[in-house]
């Protein structure tokens, strides 16, 4: 049933109403089984069980109709476009890394930000990416992102960090293990607003992820495998590396001082917000293949 | 039953005679509903791939981006197209929480009113609400498999893209995102339960309805098989996130630095999901100031 008496349309209150009574005859008719038709009670929820299958379309049909009613035809339009896909088809589909474009339009994308900025570097991030890569196994295994506050932006390090806890809410685990063999630029694009270098990584490693009060394991085993993962790195059209290098050398971008960073992604020493993408590369998408 | 209407003076027996009309009626008409239905979106479907191989790829940022950039910030010099981004991955990763836990707080707080009109308000409401029916339904001891379960397994995002934006009475700004969640089903009969909702052929349907119900009978006959089955669900798909704020609105930027801690106690957040501080009860304030998310739309 619905919490702290939420307010429902009247169709949505019959199919709980409904829902909690089948659930009531479907349980007693499961424990009364066995015991005969000479018990009366036995009999009485067989009969409710009985009559719930024969009626359920009765209490189903207004809440779909009421449902179908609120979405309109806009609702089977857009249903149609959402892609929703289920069993193995979600489980191997999710991950599915962005193919390679080719090399001479990598290397034109490096040149046009090497153009406009002489002190980029792209082995630099894909360092960065090594480091990376090994900071956010750390943020699954423990379910803290704090780690990752270095070199994740603002947006998608909020978004990690509450991803994790939907996790650890669920009591959904991880183990693993895993290092960096890797690392190379699989995109790089100059638009009039964003930088974006794109970096692929193989890991070699394993990783588990559990339910913990089921122990059903979800993916992944304790055998070593390869995989590849996608980190792509951006920033602000017109900015430039740091003179002493930035985020990826541990400096902050806009006073130089040791990379010191509070939870915001804000400078101790100079208070300026340094992970926003404005003063220098940040991690603003991972992608790991399926698993 | 015919015999019970044209006995006709035993008003029990017309009673009875009207319930089963009824009841049959109502089979045939949850039949004929989800049979159009099928048909419908498999129909939509199909035109959709047509069109997605036809049409050309999906309209990329404004070319006037720029120009307009310089515009805001003349009028509103702290302006800052991040915190757009950042408020892009936010929205999609707090829907994936309210699909999976049923809890709207977050979210309400980062729409503007029109978005629960649109058809993504009203979907992610009732699968909210779904998730909180089934989050609070209790469990039977002696069979913990009855419970449904949707567990939050994963989520992918690319970088978000700023598209447009526009300035008059309201601003608005258009954020281009593709995302991918996958959630976890544990049920009896997980896998045909779940195929039903990506069914694409009434033959489909039909074998994954059979299969869900057998396997769930199976499950409460055989004390053996008292397991729930794993599936696997996933939404993914590029969208556009319109996001809108009084004309008059300017940046605070204060805002994105007043995230982590309470401004009226000082006191530190516990959740990043948090809408509220835990010790005064004072609302939370968003980093991205007075943005709100008013419309989702698929990229075709």
């Amino acid at each position: 049933m619905p919490h702290g008496g939420e307010k429902l349309p009247l169709s949505e209150r019959v199919f709980y109403g409904f829902t909690a009574v089948s659930q009531w005859a479907m349980r007693n008719n499961r424990r009364m089984r066995g015991r005969g038709c000479a018990n009366p009670l036995s009999c009485l929820t067989t009969l409710i069980f009985l009559i719930v299958v024969v009626v359920c379309p009765v209490f189903i049909l207004p809440m779909m109709l009421a449902r179908f009613a609120s979405m309109g035809l806009a609702g089977l339009r857009y249903g149609a476009s959402v892609d929703v896909t289920t069993g193995d088809e979600a489980r191997w589909g999710h991950g599915t890394l962005q193919p390679v474009p080719d090399p001479a339009r990598i290397n034109a994308g490096a040149v046009a930000i090497a153009r406009a900025d002489p002190g980029f570097r792209a082995h630099a991030l894909t360092d960065w990416a090594y480091a990376a890569s090994m900071l956010i196994c750390q943020s699954l295994v423990s379910g803290d992102a704090t780690c990752t506050r270095t070199f994740m932006s603002n947006g998608m390090y909020r978004a990690h960090q509450a991803l994790l806890e939907l996790r650890t809410g669920a009591d959904v685990s991880f183990e693993g293990s895993w290092r960096t063999i890797d690392a190379y630029v699989v995109e790089a694009i100059r638009t009039a607003l964003v930088e974006e270098v794109r970096v692929r990584v193989t890991c070699h490693g394993w990783r588990l992820e559990r339910h913990q009060p089921t122990g059903a394991t979800l993916r992944g085993g304790p055998g070593e495998t390869n995989w590849s993962e996608d980190l792509t790195f951006a920033r602000s059209t017109g900015t430039i590396t740091p003179p002493g290098g930035g985020l990826p050398a541990s400096r902050c971008p806009s006073c130089g001082a040791h990379l010191d960073l509070n939870a915001d992604g804000a400078c101790r020493y100079c208070k300026g917000i340094v992970t926003a993408g404005r003063h220098d590369w940040v991690l603003v998408s991972w992608q790991r293949e399926a698993w | 039953m015919v015999g019970v209407l044209a006995a006709g003076p035993s008003p029990v027996g017309a009673a009875f005679g009207i319930i089963w009309l009824i009841v049959i009626a109502s089979w045939g008409l949850l039949f004929a509903v989800l049979i159009g239905v099928l048909i419908t979106v498999t129909m939509l479907r199909a035109k959709r791939k047509r069109e997605l191989r036809a049409a050309p790829a999906a309209p990329a940022a404004d070319p006037n981006l720029p120009t307009r950039l310089a515009d805001i910030r003349r009028a509103d010099p702290d302006f800052d197209e991040q915190l757009l981004l950042e408020a892009a991955q936010m929205a999609c990763l707090v829907a994936f929480a309210m699909m999976s836990t049923g809890d709207e707080q977050l979210i309400r707080q980062m729409t503007a009113p029109p978005f629960w009109s649109t058809f993504y308000g009203k979907y992610l409401t009732m699968s909210a609400r779904d998730a909180r029916r089934q989050r609070g339904r209790s469990i039977d001891p002696e069979f913990p498999s009855s419970r449904q379960m949707r567990i939050p397994v994963d989520y992918q995002a690319t970088a978000p893209e700023l598209i447009s934006l526009e300035r008059g009475p309201q601003q608005s700004a258009r954020v281009r995102i593709s995302f991918n969640q996958l959630r976890v089903m544990m049920i009896p009969g997980a896998a045909s339960t779940t195929a039903m909702a990506s069914a694409k052929s009434l033959g489909e349907l039909a074998s994954s309805f059979g299969g869900a119900v057998g396997e769930r009978l199976a499950e409460s006959g055989n004390p053996a098989q008292r397991r729930a089955g794993v599936s696997w669900v996933s939404w993914a798909g590029q969208y556009d996130l319109v996001f809108v704020r009084p004309g008059t609105a300017l940046t605070d930027p204060g805002a994105a630095v007043a995230t982590r801690t309470c401004t009226r106690c000082g006191a530190t957040y516990r959740s990043e999901l948090d809408t509220a501080c835990g010790n005064c009860h004072a609302q939370r304030p968003l980093a991205w100031g007075e943005w709100r998310l008013a419309d989702l739309t698929p990229v075709t």
